[in-house]
């Protein structure tokens, strides 16, 4: 089905005092992994520079998700639709941040070498990179206050600073929509802060960020939208409307528990083991207010 | 000392030796940094060992060794890709069973000539000595196609290698950049396969490239150590093989691992004895 067919905004999923029109249409969409349907009928819009923190118990669709909007995985059903305020579409309109652990830290890559290969989409193949690209390297390492480290080893940084890496990436990619998966695992406070900051810069720029995180109370304290996922989707809207009773325990079951209006998550730590240079630290509870 | 240094390559069989020893140390070492860091090895030296029944049907049927190896390797390097595309069988299982089945074939197809020990020994362990000027110009060729293919993908090599998920989503076609790997290192094993043998061309395939690995943090740079091990052991082997006359291939080889064996203990960074005295500030 064409997400067309309801281009103006009567559509009953768009979320109360955001604009009509959407950036991200998802409709339906069904992604099996290994043969088993890991997300079943996800229906939702995002508008134009919103900011959407992803949760849900682990398994729960959260990097399947992420992995069927940038194309990894195919659909088995439904669409998704990528409209852009301008008619003009970007060479790759959606940058996606892979968790730390996915990449190879030990491989003989400089800092800058990294960032560049976020340009890599808009040169054709066998071109060299430009002044212009090396240009936009140098300001992404600068939004992240990382210019310092361009020309170290990524294996040489901290866990912290390995993400920033990442993320300057994909600024240097120039998306409209920018996924980040699990940004909050694994690093410590001032490099979530970091993150925290940077978002909120993009918010000013209209970039669309999609997050997926275990750690609730960010979620209902620093995003304007939350999706819980299990499988499915279980609520989409402003924190106050998806953090309820109800919605928490369809998401977690059993793991869920009320103490005092807050929700406390009963699930082993969903972060990978320390990474082989012992940096950073993990983030602490899995709770928040409910 | 000069005299020692050039009496060598006053023979005309030694100095096409020594351009065959270069040239096949500088490809191997260049493409195996991508080995090392893909983890690639078993897949070399699987390659290696299939081009075995291509060799033999050149033998018997009188053709260019080279040309029945290439098209051995490149069958294979196909087959491999088919095998382990999605839904078939993990890619160690593919070519474990190729490479036996290949190797075996090899055997059966060679074992029904006469002076089958010889021969197999040839091709297991190469024969430098024996380069003829024809088998150089091929060589040559094949070095150069695969070196300007690594030049000219640089960039595209070094994101499917690093981030095989950042190159799908910038519809860098990563599969199809493996099965251009797959096919450089078909290539490069047919060019080693006279100097080195069949036997030994993972080991140059490997083994300068990890020296490499640690002494180095980019892969341009780890290419052209790399390049420039490759060449400097195939040298020093060729000396070796003509002093204490041993096998040229094996003295290449070992002079390679030698080099590994110093790095890996007292590489500035990544050495055993520098992560020691690293470990022993930080406590």
């Amino acid at each position: 089905m064409s997400a067309s067919a309801r281009a103006h905004g009567t559509s009953p999923r768009s979320v109360a005092g955001v604009p009509q029109y959407a950036c991200l249409s998802l409709t339906s969409v069904t992604v099996a992994y290994d043969g088993r349907a890991a997300l079943e009928q996800v229906t939702m819009d995002v508008p134009h520079g919103g900011q959407v923190a992803v949760v849900g118990p682990n398994g729960a669709g959260k990097s399947t998700l992420f992995k069927a909007l940038v194309g990894l995985l195919p659909l088995r059903g439904g669409s998704i639709e990528l409209r852009d305020r301008d008619a003009e579409t970007p060479a790759e309109p959606i940058a996606y941040v892979p968790q730390r652990e996915e990449i190879d830290w030990s491989f003989p890559v400089t800092v800058s070498d990294v960032v560049m290969m976020g340009r890599y989409g808009r040169l054709g193949w066998l071109r060299r990179p430009q002044a212009a690209d090396r240009e936009v390297v140098e300001r992404s390492l600068e939004e992240l206050s990382i210019a310092d480290l361009a020309s170290r080893p990524v294996g040489d940084l901290s866990g912290g600073q390995q993400q920033r890496v990442f993320l300057a990436r994909a600024l240097a990619q120039e998306p409209h929509v920018l996924l980040l998966d699990e940004p909050f695992t694994g690093v410590d406070v001032n490099a979530k802060e970091a993150v925290l900051d940077l978002l909120e810069r993009l918010r000013r720029r209209g970039i669309t960020v999609l997050v997926s995180t275990h750690d609730m109370q960010t979620a209902q304290q620093r995003f304007e939208l939350v999706a819980l996922l299990n499988g499915r989707l279980i609520a989409y809207g402003p924190p106050p409307e998806v953090f309820t009773p109800e919605h928490i325990s369809q998401a977690f079951g059993g793991q869920a528990l009320f103490l005092e209006g807050m929700v406390v998550i009963d699930e082993c730590c969903p972060c990978p083991p320390e990474d082989e240079h012992g940096h950073g630290s993990l983030p602490g509870g899995h709770g928040g207010p409910a | 000392m000069i005299h020692w240094l050039t009496e060598p390559f006053t023979l005309e069989f030694m100095q096409r030796a020594l351009a065959a020893s270069l040239i096949v140390g500088v490809v191997c070492s260049v493409l195996g940094c991508f080995v090392v860091l893909r983890a690639m090895a078993f897949l070399g030296d699987a390659l290696a060992h299939a081009i075995l029944p291509g060799v033999a049907v050149a033998y018997l049927l009188g053709a260019n060794l080279l040309v029945g190896a290439l098209v051995a390797a490149l069958v294979v390097a196909v087959g491999i890709g088919l095998f382990s595309r999605r839904g078939g069988v993990k890619e160690d299982t593919a070519i474990g069973i190729l490479f036996a089945a290949a190797l075996a074939l090899g055997v059966v197809l060679i074992s029904t000539v006469r002076s089958y020990a010889t021969d197999l020994t040839h091709i297991l362990f190469g024969n430098v000595l024996g380069v003829s000027a024809g088998d150089l110009w091929v060589t040559g060729a094949l070095a150069v196609g695969v070196l300007a293919t690594v030049v000219l993908l640089y960039k595209e090599l070094l994101l499917a290698s690093f981030d095989p998920v950042l190159a799908h989503t910038l519809k860098r076609r990563p599969e199809l950049l493996r099965f251009v790997m797959l096919m450089l290192l078909a290539l490069t094993v047919v060019v080693s396969l006279q100097t080195v043998g069949v036997g030994l061309v993972a080991a140059m395939l490997v083994t300068p490239a990890a020296t490499a690995y640690l002494l180095t943090h980019r892969l341009s740079s780890m290419m052209l150590v790399s390049a420039a091990i490759g060449a400097a052991c195939s040298v020093a082997g060729l000396y070796l093989s003509y002093y204490l006359n041993v096998a040229s291939g094996a003295a290449v080889v070992l002079t390679a691992t030698v080099l590994f064996l110093l790095t890996f203990v007292a590489a500035p960074r990544r050495g055993v004895l520098a992560r020691r005295a690293a470990a022993r500030r930080a406590a």
